[in-house]
C-alpha cells in the first residue's frame, strides 16, 4: 500500500505494540521446503530476523517503496530479495512452499472481492502441499467501543483511530501522513476464502502462543495448505 | 605487546592513504553529540578529526605504541584535551562511562579469532552503549578476486613501505605483514560473511539499523566492503 510511503519513517517504533509474531513465523519457515515469500514484508521487521535465524533466503513484497529503502538498508549482506508491488498481482518465478502475511496486512485489502483475489493468486503460487499463514484481529465491539475516537500515542506515534461498522473498516490517522484503512473479516468469511481459494486449514490459533482459537481471542492466526 | 606497536611510526604513513571513512565517522559523531569511544583508536587517524570537528573521545587500543603516537599528534593538533586515551582491549574495554556512539572503524573487529571473542566484544560494545546508543563500524569480506589480485606478493602501497597479503580462505584469514625503514609487523585478521555479522549481532542484543557498501552509505550489495550502523535497543 503506497500511503505507506508516509508512515515509513515511523513505522518500526509504531509497530512496537504489534503481537510477539517472530517466532511463529521462523518456525513455519524452518518447516517450509522450498522458496518462501512474505507479502507486505515492509521494513523487514519479520523478514530480517526470520532470513537471519533459519538462514534460508526469502523474498518479500511491498507496494511502499519508502518502506523497503528502510529494509534494504537494514539487510543488506542477508539473502532477503526485496521487491516493490502488489500483493494484488504478484508473480512467482517458482512455486513457494510458503507464502506469510504477517501483521495483519492482509487486513489492506478493501471487502470480499480484493482479499479473494489473493487468496487466489496465492494459492496460484504454491506447491502442493505449500502453505498459506497470516494473522489478523478479531473484530471486537468492546475494543471499537473503547478506542473509536480516540487519539493514541504509541511510542511516540500520535494516531487516531475511526471505526466505520458499516464498512468493517477502522481508519488509522496521523499528522501529516496518509490515513490507513483496515477491513476487518469475521472468521466465516477467512474460512471461505480459504474454501474458494482451494486450500485446506491446518489450523486456526488464537495467538502467537498456538493456544486455541476461543470465543475471547482477539487474534486469527491461520495456517493453511494447498493439498499435496 | 601488540603486533601494532613495532609498526606505530610506520602506522600514519602506511595507512596515509586511508581517508574516504574519517568524514564518515566525524559526521555520525557530530550527530550523536559526543562523547564517542572508539574501539582500536590507534594513531587517532579519526579521533584526532572528530576531536578537531568538537567532540571529545575516549579511545581505546591495546597497543601503547599506537597511543604514544596518537596522543603527541593530538598534542600537535592542540586537541589533546578532548582525547581520553586508554590502553586496554577491545572485549574488556576499560570504559566506565555510558555513550549514544561507539565506533569501531577500520576493520578493528578483524582482530578477533572465533565467534567466541566477537560475542563478548559486541556485548561488551553493547553494555557501553546508551539505550538508542549506536554502534558503528566497519568490517571487509574478500572475494576471490580480491585474494587472487595481492595474494603473497610485496606490493609498495606508500613510498618506502611495503606490505604483503597472505590469504589463507580456508581458515578465513588474512595475514598481512607490512615493513618499512622503521620497523616491520605480522598482525592477523579473521574475517566472515555479512550474514554472520548479522547473526552476532542479534545475538549481541543489537539491531542491525543499515549495512552499508560504502562510508557514501550505498546499502551492501555483495563486495568486500561493509560499513554497519547497529542500535542498543
Amino acid at each position: 500500500m503506497a500511503e505507506y510511503d508516509s508512515w515509513a519513517s515511523v513505522y518500526d517504533a509504531w509497530g512496537g505494540g504489534m503481537p510477539d509474531d517472530v517466532a511463529h513465523y521462523v518456525r513455519l519457515a524452518r518447516e517450509a521446503d522450498g522458496p518462501i515469500v512474505e507479502l507486505a514484508v515492509g521494513t523487514g521487521r519479520v523478514a530480517i530476523p526470520l532470513v537471519r535465524e533459519t538462514g534460508k533466503p526469502v523474498l518479500g513484497i511491498d507496494s511502499s517503496a519508502a518502506m523497503l529503502d528502510i529494509a534494504r538498508e537494514r539487510a543488506a549482506g542477508l539473502p532477503l530479495e526485496l521487491r516493490l508491488g502488489d500483493m494484488r498481482d504478484f508473480e512467482l518465478d517458482e512455486p513457494a512452499a510458503l507464502v506469510y502475511v504477517p501483521g495483519r496486512s492482509l487486513l489492506h485489502l478493501r471487502g470480499w472481492a480484493e482479499k479473494r483475489a489473493v487468496f487466489e493468486r496465492v494459492s496460484r503460487s504454491l506447491r502442493p502441499g505449500g502453505r498459506f499463514a497470516f494473522n489478523a484481529f478479531a473484530f471486537s465491539h468492546t475494543v471499537a467501543a473503547s478506542l473509536d475516537g480516540q487519539t493514541l500515542d504509541q511510542n511516540g506515534v500520535v494516531h487516531t483511530l475511526h471505526y466505520a461498522v458499516g464498512d468493517s473498516r477502522v481508519d488509522i490517522s496521523r499528522d501529516g501522513a496518509a490515513t490507513l484503512h483496515l477491513w476487518w473479516a469475521t472468521r466465516s468469511e477467512w474460512e471461505g476464502l480459504l474454501d474458494v481459494a482451494g486450500l485446506g486449514v491446518e489450523a486456526l490459533y488464537g495467538g502467537f502462543a498456538l493456544e486455541p482459537f476461543t470465543d475471547e481471542s482477539h487474534e486469527f492466526v491461520w495456517v493453511a495448505r494447498k493439498p499435496s | 605487546m601488540s603486533a601494532y606497536d613495532a609498526i606505530a611510526p610506520l602506522y600514519d604513513p602506511w595507512s596515509s592513504s586511508v581517508v574516504e571513512d574519517i568524514s564518515f565517522y566525524v559526521d555520525e559523531a557530530l550527530a550523536s553529540g559526543g562523547p564517542v569511544v572508539e574501539l582500536g583508536v590507534g594513531t587517532g587517524r579519526v579521533a584526532i578529526p572528530t576531536a578537531m570537528a568538537g567532540v571529545d573521545v575516549i579511545g581505546v587500543d591495546s597497543s601503547a605504541g599506537m597511543l604514544a603516537v596518537c596522543r603527541q599528534r593530538a598534542d600537535e593538533a592542540g586537541v589533546g584535551g578532548r582525547l581520553d586515551l586508554r590502553l586496554g582491549d577491545l572485549r574488556t574495554p576499560p570504559v566506565d562511562e555510558r555513550v549514544q556512539l561507539v565506533t569501531c572503524p577500520f576493520r578493528a573487529y578483524l582482530h578477533l579469532r572465533n565467534d567466541d571473542e566477537r560475542l563478548e566484544a559486541l556485548s561488551a560494545t553493547r553494555e557501553l552503549l546508551r539505550p538508542g546508543g549506536k554502534l558503528v563500524f566497519d568490517v571487509f569480506t574478500p572475494s576471490r578476486e580480491d585474494i587472487e589480485e595481492t595474494h603473497g606478493r610485496w606490493i609498495e602501497r606508500e613510498p618506502g613501505i611495503d606490505e604483503r597479503a597472505d590469504w589463507d580462505l580456508d581458515a578465513r584469514t588474512l595475514t598481512l605483514s607490512v615493513r618499512g625503514q622503521t620497523g616491520e609487523s605480522t598482525m592477523t585478521l579473521w574475517w566472515l560473511e555479512p550474514a554472520r555479522w548479522h547473526v552476532l549481532l542479534a545475538e549481541a542484543g543489537l539491531d542491525v539499523l543499515a549495512c552499508y557498501g560504502w562510508f557514501d552509505r550505498r546499502p551492501y550489495a555483495g563486495g568486500e566492503d561493509s560499513v554497519w550502523i547497529a542500535l542498543r535497543k
